[in-house]
């Protein structure tokens, strides 16, 4: 076999060292959004209701929630799909990396109207999948935990907003991207309903 | 033949004045309410959004909307104390007389109104902050009108919500309910949307006779039932770029690896 030429080693190598390099970036990226998801879903695990003050003040209209996607205020469990998934307060692209989002403009966790929470199909929302009416819903915020039957799921395009209008209940609206199994942004959105049993929190 | 129809047309007679005699009495008409009235009270006392002291007080019909009036209660020197709002109905168990009247099936509650008959047979309810409302319903074990303005993204300043969010705001009612096992203590407080009594139609836009005609009619007083601004123009793309990133990082290194078992088969030919 003839001796590789000088240059096409050296290319070749050039190649390799920067394909070693991206390959390295992309497994710390997604090493360093795992530390962040681990980092609020154990924030969303100290987060137990009214003696969590600080998340309340996060969620209150015009104290800016908006501003910081990473406040964790609250989490969402779905025990019968083995879900548990911290609620940021925004639905901002920081937001989402480390948790579901709550809608801004919609209710609060137990509140008089519909709330609306989002996240990614591909991470905390995969197990949505799985999810069938009558499965419960727990939300846990600031001002204590509170319970939702799932009604019914539904594919809608993405400009039905008409999923977070207030109904004749208080309502819960999760929203993720469908296809679950689709590479990319994916063109439809997966959304349950599910509504509030008690607007008393639970113990409260 | 005659005498067939005779009679039965005087069952139809008595059939409808029967169902006249037994239809309930119709809703106030919120336009009916005087303006003010004076009342005292002798313990602390919950009205929405404040706890009001021992002493005399005036309530004031601020505004009426399309299923809702705008209620003040200021005290004897004419301070405002708080501006909330209230539906009206029918009758408050009063008993015929006016004034405020209170949420009556306990002691350890007395102090919280319910609402207030005005003088001429005109009853108005409270509406009553969602925490507050909770409170009340849990040990009532009544239904009470509630309000959640923090859940439409409504700003509450100095205890008072602005005319526009008062014109707009979801009303709601909470129902203590058993809906579990688990309730039996402490019943389920079941939320639905507040229903305007079937004759509250589009009130006239009277608000105080004394006043000269009003305006154009402000929005406010069409806006209860006005579309609400949608919270978002499209619902968020939710799809991590995550899976992507692992899948390109995981192929370079891939052919990273490739390429130096290549140079070392070179290099070792």
């Amino acid at each position: 076999m003839e001796p590789e030429p000088k240059h096409q080693h050296r290319s070749r190598r050039i190649a390799q060292l920067l394909l070693s390099s991206t390959g390295l970036l992309a497994l710390l990226y997604c090493g360093w959004a795992g530390l962040q998801m681990h980092a609020s879903q154990k924030a969303a695990a100290i987060i137990d209701g009214p003696a969590s003050q600080d998340a309340q003040q996060q969620i209150v209209p015009g104290n800016g929630p908006a501003d910081n996607p990473a406040a964790v205020i609250g989490r969402i469990e779905i025990p019968q799909i083995a879900l548990s998934v911290p609620l940021m307060a925004s639905i901002s692209k920081d937001g989402l990396l480390r948790g579901a989002g709550h809608v801004p403009g919609t209710a609060l966790p137990g509140g008089l109207g519909t709330i609306g929470i989002a996240g990614h199909r591909d991470t905390f929302f995969r197990p949505l999948r799985r999810i069938r009416p009558g499965m419960q819903i727990k939300v846990i915020g600031a001002a204590g935990a509170y319970r939702y039957r799932v009604d019914s799921t539904e594919i809608v395009d993405p400009e039905e907003v008409k999923v977070l209008d207030i109904a004749s209940r208080p309502m819960l609206t999760l929203i993720t991207c469908y296809p679950f199994n689709y590479i990319g942004a994916a063109p439809r959105r997966f959304i349950v309903h599910a509504h509030l049993l008690s607007v008393a929190p639970d113990g409260g | 033949m005659r005498l067939r129809l005779l009679i039965c047309g005087t069952i139809i007679s008595l059939g409808s004045a029967a169902t006249l005699s037994a239809a309930p009495p119709p809703p106030v008409d919120p336009s009916a309410v005087p303006l003010v009235s004076n009342f005292s009270v002798s313990a602390p006392t919950q009205v929405p959004n404040e706890k009001l002291k021992p002493g005399s007080y005036s309530i004031t019909v601020v505004d009426h909307l399309s299923d809702r009036i705008v209620l003040r209660i200021d005290d004897a020197m004419g301070k405002i104390h708080d501006t909330f709002l209230g539906v009206p109905i029918a009758s408050l168990d009063s008993g015929g007389a006016t004034g405020p009247i209170s949420w009556n099936s306990g002691s350890d509650h007395e102090a919280a109104l319910r609402g207030f008959a005005f003088p001429g047979g005109g009853a108005v309810e409270f509406v009553y902050p969602k925490d507050e409302a909770v409170a009340i319903a849990q040990k009532s074990g009544r239904t009470v009108p509630a309000i959640d303005p923090a859940s439409e993204g409504m700003v509450v300043k100095d205890n008072t919500l602005s005319k526009e969010d008062m014109a707009m705001v979801t009303l709601w009612t909470l129902t203590p309910k058993a809906v579990g096992p688990n309730d039996a203590a402490q019943p389920a407080i079941q939320a639905a949307r507040y229903q305007a009594p079937q004759s509250a139609q589009p009130l006239p836009q009277q608000v105080a006779q004394n006043e000269p005609p009003p305006a154009p009619p402000a929005p406010m007083h069409q806006t209860a039932t006005a579309t609400r601004k949608p919270a978002l123009a499209k619902l968020p793309h939710t799809a991590s770029d995550l899976p992507l990133i692992l899948i390109g990082g995981l192929l370079s290194l891939l052919a990273a690896t490739l390429l130096r078992l290549g140079r070392r088969e070179n290099d070792g030919a």
